[in-house]
């Protein structure tokens, strides 16, 4: 198959996917499984020859490690959840993986937070630093949830929270619907360019 | 060179969504310019933590302390009204009287707090849609959170005394691969048509076009997101949107059990904490002229 030829069908696969923006229809549902089924084709091609080929033949056979049969066969267990009477074992490495994400969580996550903290206590000359410092606090009162915000300095502690929030997620917002803009006049330019050479 | 901003924001993006891919522990690693793992040799007692470590156990205490009292039904401060919680049952309940189905999905990371979260509010969410004999479609991207999140529906519908509505193939493994798993979830939006949506988990560039095609099928949408980078289309296009850290605090909400409860009275206690110590922060470096020496002893 020629490049170009790749290049009008991924220009008609395009166009494929973006007639749902009309609505769903058989071309979108065309394109739909086959991208999941490509992904899915993908993933277990690369997944067997990026890890488990290299692990097996290298890492087990060829340097000894056999300990890494062990959580090989561990894994493995998840799929005893399609044998009935032993369903259970398949919840072994699922309380494996969550202990093992606690644990690290406890172990590592205060040093973060820690930091973030200390990034906060700063000197209030100067107007930047004075709206940091209102909206960070206000920000944590927001997210208090077992206080009244009815009156109080909670009631304008939340309501200054709230709209600082949503001023940092409207800059947000026009930051990524600019990126985004972006990805779409690459792909158009995909098209029209690159695929059907209608612009320069 | 107009483009440039454009290009070093879809790239920070990019980046951002690839490190919270591996691991969102790594990205808030990255962020804070934290130690990390490596950074340490492994001793018992870490220098340099110590008041990290006094944090978790006065965090651990709190939530102790408040979780005893709600087990012994002594007073503790009740959990404020969380709109996008209460617009569940509106939304289930509308589902139940057009007929069609409610769409849920836990989010696109793995075994995270946030996954915890949302897998929490999803069993309230089969609870209430086996009580209401109304269908309810899961849909995951991990291939570890499929298994556990078809055990938390079959264990909701139990407890809701309708076992034999269960149905594991409403529980659905789509795709790992990010865009893969939206495609066909906007898919099965056409074809199904939920009259409810609910997305609550982590959510990264597919949040606009989830919540755009859920819009378009006339759903109620609820969304919870802690991406700060992507809530705001959430905001946008959804009806209820739960930011942040209003998410933990839902399933102590809608369940009302007392360990939930207990232990988002007790975090509530450490953030007032944290608040009042980034306040002393902050006069403290205002009229020092630094705050080094505080950072100093709390790094001790």
């Amino acid at each position: 198959m020629s490049a170009q030829t790749g290049l009008y069908i991924g220009a008609l696969l395009t166009i494929m996917a973006w007639s749902f923006l009309y609505k769903e229809n058989p071309f979108f549902r065309f394109t739909e499984h086959l991208y999941i089924g490509l992904v899915t084709a993908y993933g277990v091609g690369y997944t067997y020859h990026n890890n488990l080929v290299p692990i097996v033949t290298k890492d087990i056979v060829q340097k000894g490690g056999y300990s890494l049969i062990i959580p090989a066969v561990v894994g493995l267990l998840i799929y005893a959840r399609y044998v009935r009477g032993w369903v259970w074992l398949s919840r072994i490495p699922m309380a494996f993986w969550i202990g093992y994400g606690a644990g690290y969580s406890l172990a590592f996550t205060p040093a973060v937070f820690m930091k973030q903290i200390f990034d906060s206590f700063i000197r209030l000359n100067t107007i930047n630093n004075i709206i940091y410092f209102l909206v960070v606090v206000t920000a944590v009162m927001f997210f208090i949830f077992t206080v009244k915000k009815e009156s109080g300095p909670m009631k304008w502690g939340h309501y200054a929270g709230r709209y600082g929030l949503m001023i940092a997620f409207g800059s947000a917002f026009g930051s990524i619907t600019m990126a985004y803009l972006s990805l779409i006049i690459g792909r158009l330019g995909y098209i029209l360019r690159d695929a059907l050479h209608l612009i320069k | 060179m107009a483009f440039r901003p454009v290009v070093d924001s879809f790239f920070f993006q990019f980046t951002e969504e690839v490190n919270a891919l591996s691991s969102l522990f790594y990205l808030a690693a990255a962020a804070a310019k934290a130690p990390k793992p490596e950074d340490f040799t492994p001793k018992f007692f870490q220098p340099g933590m110590m008041w990290d470590a006094i944090f978790v156990v006065l965090l651990f205490v709190a939530i102790g302390v408040m979780i005893q009292r709600a087990r012994a039904g002594l007073p503790i401060p009740a959990i404020r009204k969380l709109a996008g919680l209460d617009a569940i049952d509106e939304a289930i309940g509308r589902a139940t009287e057009m007929g069609r189905p409610v769409h849920f999905s836990p989010g696109m990371s793995g075994f995270t707090a946030v996954t915890y979260a949302g897998l929490a509010v999803l069993s309230q969410v089969a609870k209430k849609a086996a009580q209401y004999d109304t269908r309810l479609l899961v849909t995951n991207r991990q291939p570890l959170v499929q298994p556990v999140a078809q055990e938390v529906v079959k264990q909701a519908y139990l407890e809701a005394g309708r076992p034999d509505a269960y149905n594991p193939d409403d529980v659905r493994y789509l795709s790992d691969a990010q865009f893969s798993y939206t495609v066909a979830v906007m898919g099965l939006y056409q074809r199904e048509k939920p009259a409810a949506n609910i997305l609550y988990g982590y959510w990264m560039a597919e949040a606009l076009i989830l919540a755009e095609a859920g819009a378009q099928t006339g759903a109620i949408q609820i969304g919870a997101n802690t991406n700060t980078f992507q809530i705001h289309f959430f905001i946008v296009t959804m009806d209820y949107v739960l930011i942040g850290e209003e998410m933990f605090a839902a399933a102590a909400y809608m369940s009302k059990e007392p360990v939930l409860t207990g232990t988002v009275v007790g975090q509530d206690m450490f953030k007032i904490g944290i608040g009042l110590l980034i306040v002393f922060g902050t006069i403290w470096a205002t009229v020092a002229g630094s705050s080094q020496a505080l950072v100093n002893f709390l790094l001790r």
